[in-house]
C-alpha cells in the first residue's frame, strides 16, 4: 500500500501545473463604471474584466489582459476608456519579464492600446480633451532611485512608436504634487492646452502642443514667493482662464496657496519685443493677498468685469481680485464657506454677472450673485439652510442639471434645486452615498457595506426602498446594450458579486444576481 | 448511492458465481490447457487505486496540479473461456475526489464513474493473465465553490457525462497455485494503465439555495470541463 502512495504522489508531483491565477487571491478590486460597462481590475490574474448590461439584466463578460502590477487606473472624462497603468516585473530580471505599460480598453471590452514604457511610475494624468495621458513618479516608494520630476508623456493619437515622449522638469528642489490640464487658451501664438504641474514650491507651464519638440521647448517655472521672505510657498490648487475671446494677451492661470494669504494671476503675455524665449508667451505674476488661506478660487464674470474669487473661511468673506491690478474687493458672507462652483448656466444664464454656489461643511449653502444689487455690488448673497453641511456637491447631468445633490458625513442629503433655491432633505438611517445616474433622471443612495439601497427618481423624490440580500461596496447606473439603463450593485466579498436590476423600472423579482465574477474566463 | 451500487455488485457477482457452480456441475469441466485447469473461469471483486491525468481548463479550480486520484471498486465474472483466453464482464466504481483552493475560496470535486468493464483476459501462466478492458458508463461530477460572494452559502454545481475507460494490464497471481480445478479464494495484484475519456459539461455554479438570492441566478460559468487523460490503477483482487 505505501508502494501505491508513493506511485500516487510521485504521479501528483509529475502532473502539469495550473494557470498561476488560480493561486492569486482575490485581494482587492478597483471597479470602475464606464459608458455602458463595468470595469473589474482583477490584478492577481493580470486582467480587466468587463460586464457589459443587457436587455435582459444579463452581463456580458469579457476578460482582457493587462500588465502586471497595477498601480493606477482611470476613466477617460467621458467614461468611454479605462487607463490601466503597470510597472510590469520590477525588478526585470528574465529575458521573458514584462515591462511597464499603459492600457487602454474601451467600452465594449477591448483593448484599444497598449503602450509599453520605458519605466515603471505611478502617477497618472488624464487629459479631459482626450489627447494626452501624463505618468509621473506616485511617490509610492517603489523604485530605490526615483526622479520625482520625471513625466512621460503618452500622445494617445500618435502610433505607438512615436507617441512616448520623455521630459524632466528643472528642478529647484521640488517635487511635482498635482497635474493639471488647462482647456484651450487663446495665447500670443495660438490655441493652446497647457499643463500645469504643482510641485510643493513652485508651478510649471508646459505647452502640450510643443512638448514633442525637438530641440526639447522648456517649460516654464514659476516660483512661488511673497517677497517678505525666503520661504516658498506651496500650492494648493490652479484655476486657468481664456479671458476675452478675441484677446490673446489675456488668458491666466491663478495660483491658491497652502499656508499663505497670497493667491498668484499668472498673465500670459506676449514675449517682450526682441526676446529669444523658446516658448511664444510669458508669465507676468501678480500677486494679491486675499487676508487669510484661501480655501478655493475661481474665476468669474461680474457686471465690473473678470475677477478671481477666493474664499477665505478664516474670515467668512469671499474676495474679488482684480486680475490687472491686482486690487481686492472683500465681501462678507454668512458663513465660512469652502468650495465655490459656478452655477450661472443654470441659474441665470445670460445675465450680466456670473452666479456661484458656496458651500462646505456648514450648515448652509449660499447663492451668490456677481451683478450689482441695490448698488451694492457683489453683495447679493442668498442663503438656503441645510444641516449638517455639504462636504460634497454632485451634479446632475442634462435634463436636470439645475439640480445639484448636497451630501456630507452624516445620515442624510439634500436636493438642490439652482432654479427655485430650495434644498429638498432626504433622510436615512446610517450614512448613505448618493450616486446621480448619468442620463440624469434618478439618484441611487445605498449604505457602503450594507444591504440597503433605494432609488430616487428626480421628478418626485419619491424613494424607492430596494433592499437587496448583499452588501453593497458601490453602484453603477450604466447603459445597456439595447439602450435602456441598469443599476449594477457592487459586492466584492469572494470573488465579487453583482446585482443587476432594471435602473428605469427597478423590480427586485426581475434583477439578476451574480456571483464569483472573477472565478470566471481564467 | 454508493450503497446501491454495492448491492447491485452483489447481487451480481452472486448470480454469476450460481450459474458458474450449476455449469460446473452439470456440464463436464474444459480440457485443461498448459495446466490452467479452470483457473480461467472465477468471480473477482477489486480494491485499486486510480490515479489519473486530468490536462483539462475546468479541472484548475479543484487541484493544483492535473493529478485526480480516485478509489476503484469492481467485481466481474468470467463468462467465456477459449483456451488461454477468456471474457469477463462486471460493475465498476471510481470515486474520486480532489479539494483545493481557487483564488483563494476553498474548492472541492468529486467524479465518480459508474461502468460496465468488459475484460479480455490472456492467462499466459497459471499465476499471470494480461488483460485489454473498456468500460463504458456514466461519470457523476459535484463541485462546490466557497465563494464569498455567495455569502454563507456555497456555489455549486453537478451533473452526467458519459465516460469511458480503454486499458490494459495484467494481473499477478501471489497466493496458492495449487489446485487449478477449484476456486478457492486467491488473492491477485493488478495494475492497469489506458486512457479514460468523457463527453464535456460546462461548468455552471449558483448559489446551493437560490431562495436566499434576489431575484433571478445568474450561473457563474467557470467553462468546460472533462475528464479526459491517461490513468493508471494498481490494486489488488479477490477471486474465487
Amino acid at each position: 500500500m505505501k508502494r501505491i502512495l508513493v506511485l500516487a504522489c510521485l504521479a501528483a508531483a509529475a502532473c502539469g501545473e495550473r494557470p498561476e491565477a488560480w493561486d492569486a487571491p482575490v485581494t482587492s478590486i478597483t471597479a470602475v463604471g464606464l459608458e455602458g460597462s463595468l470595469a473589474l481590475v482583477d490584478d492577481g490574474a493580470h486582467r480587466v474584466v468587463v460586464a457589459r448590461p443587457t436587455a435582459d439584466l444579463e452581463l456580458l463578460r469579457t476578460s482582457v489582459t493587462v500588465g502586471k502590477g497595477v498601480v493606477n487606473v482611470k476613466a477617460s472624462a467621458d467614461q468611454k476608456r479605462l487607463f490601466v497603468l503597470s510597472t510590469g516585473d520590477v525588478p526585470k530580471k528574465k529575458q521573458d519579464d514584462q515591462g511597464p505599460s499603459l492600457t487602454v480598453v474601451d467600452d465594449g471590452g477591448q483593448v484599444s492600446r497598449r503602450i509599453e514604457l520605458p519605466t515603471p511610475l505611478s502617477g497618472l494624468a488624464l487629459d479631459p480633451a482626450g489627447r494626452w495621458a501624463v505618468i509621473f513618479p506616485g511617490g509610492d516608494g517603489r523604485a530605490f532611485v526615483e526622479n520625482p520630476n520625471q513625466l512621460v508623456f503618452v500622445d494617445l493619437t500618435a502610433a505607438p512608436e512615436k507617441a512616448v515622449t520623455f521630459r524632466t522638469l528643472r528642478s529647484f528642489g521640488g517635487r511635482p504634487q498635482r497635474l493639471t490640464f488647462t482647456p484651450e487658451l487663446t495665447l500670443p501664438g495660438g490655441k493652446r492646452h497647457l499643463l500645469v504641474v504643482e510641485t510643493d514650491q513652485d508651478v510649471s507651464i508646459l505647452d502640450l502642443e510643443h512638448v514633442q519638440d525637438t530641440p526639447e521647448r522648456p517649460e516654464i517655472t514659476v516660483r512661488l514667493s511673497n517677497g517678505l521672505s525666503t520661504r516658498s510657498l506651496k500650492p494648493a490648487g490652479v484655476v486657468a482662464d481664456d479671458g476675452e475671446v478675441s484677446k490673446s494677451d489675456d488668458a491666466r492661470i491663478a495660483v491658491r496657496i497652502a499656508d499663505d494669504s497670497n493667491v498668484f494671476m499668472l498673465t500670459l503675455a506676449p514675449n517682450p519685443a526682441g526676446s529669444t524665449a523658446p516658448n511664444d508667451f510669458t508669465p507676468l505674476v501678480n500677486l494679491a493677498d486675499v487676508g487669510g488661506i484661501a480655501s478655493d478660487i475661481t474665476f468669474l464674470r461680474t457686471d465690473g468685469g473678470l475677477r478671481l474669487a477666493a474664499l477665505v473661511p478664516q474670515t467668512k468673506q469671499a474676495v474679488l481680485v482684480e486680475p490687472g491690478t491686482s486690487v481686492t474687493t472683500a465681501v462678507d458672507l454668512p458663513a465660512a464657506y469652502q468650495r465655490v462652483s459656478l452655477v450661472t448656466d443654470q441659474v441665470a444664464p445670460g445675465g450680466t454677472g456670473d452666479v456661484a454656489l458656496l458651500y462646505g461643511s456648514t450648515t448652509s449653502v449660499a447663492f451668490w450673485a456677481l451683478g450689482r444689487t441695490s448698488g451694492q455690488p457683489y453683495r447679493s448673497v442668498e442663503v438656503v439652510n441645510i444641516a449638517g453641511g455639504a462636504a460634497q456637491v454632485s451634479s446632475l447631468p442634462a435634463p436636470n442639471q439645475d439640480l445639484k445633490v448636497l451630501s456630507s458625513s452624516g445620515t442624510g442629503f439634500y436636493v438642490l434645486n439652482l432654479k427655485s433655491r430650495t434644498a429638498s432633505p432626504l433622510t436615512t438611517l446610517q450614512t448613505a452615498r448618493v450616486v446621480p445616474s448619468a442620463d440624469g433622471l434618478r439618484l441611487w443612495a445605498f449604505g457602503p457595506g450594507t444591504t440597503n439601497l433605494a432609488q430616487i427618481p428626480v421628478s418626485n423624490l419619491a424613494p424607492l426602498p430596494l433592499p437587496l440580500e448583499r452588501p453593497i461596496r458601490d453602484v453603477f447606473d450604466l447603459k445597456r446594450t439595447d439602450g435602456g439603463r441598469a443599476l449594477l450593485a457592487l459586492d466584492t466579498r469572494g470573488t465579487t458579486g453583482v446585482t443587476v436590476l432594471d435602473a428605469e423600472a427597478p423590480d427586485l423579482r426581475t434583477a439578476r444576481s451574480f456571483f464569483g465574477l472573477l472565478q470566471e474566463g481564467l | 448511492m454508493k450503497s446501491a451500487v454495492a448491492i447491485a455488485l452483489a447481487v451480481f457477482l452472486a448470480a454469476g458465481s450460481a450459474a458458474a457452480e450449476e455449469e460446473t456441475q452439470d456440464q463436464p469441466e474444459a480440457p485443461s490447457t498448459a495446466g490452467l485447469g479452470s483457473l480461467q473461469r472465477f468471480s473477482q471483486v477489486s480494491l485499486s487505486l486510480r490515479s489519473q491525468w486530468v490536462p483539462n481548463a475546468g479541472y484548475d479550480p479543484f487541484a493544483k496540479t492535473d493529478y485526480l486520484a480516485a478509489w476503484s471498486f469492481a467485481g466481474s465474472r468470467t463468462f467465456w473461456v477459449k483456451d488461454r483466453f477468456s471474457l469477463a464482464v462486471g460493475l465498476g466504481i471510481d470515486l474520486g475526489a480532489s479539494s483545493s483552493e481557487a483564488r483563494g475560496q476553498k474548492t472541492a470535486l468529486g467524479a465518480h464513474r459508474f461502468t460496465v468493464p468488459i475484460e479480455a483476459r490472456y492467462h499466459i501462466t497459471p499465476w499471470l493473465y494480461a488483460f485489454g478492458k473498456v468500460a463504458p458508463g456514466p461519470l457523476f461530477m459535484t463541485a462546490s465553490i466557497k465563494d464569498g460572494s455567495a455569502g454563507d452559502q456555497s456555489l455549486s454545481d453537478s451533473g452526467f457525462v458519459f465516460a469511458a475507460d480503454a486499458s490494459l494490464g495484467a494481473a499477478f497471481l501471489f497466493t496458492s497455485r495449487s489446485n487449478p480445478e477449484r476456486h478457492p479464494p486467491r488473492f491477485w495484484a493488478t495494475g492497469e494503465w489506458g486512457y479514460g475519456w468523457t463527453t464535456s459539461r460546462d461548468w455552471q455554479f449558483s448559489p446551493s439555495d437560490q431562495d436566499k438570492v434576489t431575484g433571478r441566478v445568474a450561473s457563474a460559468n467557470l467553462g468546460e470541463v472533462a475528464f479526459r487523460g491517461t490513468f493508471f490503477r494498481l490494486g489488488a483482487a479477490l477471486s474465487f
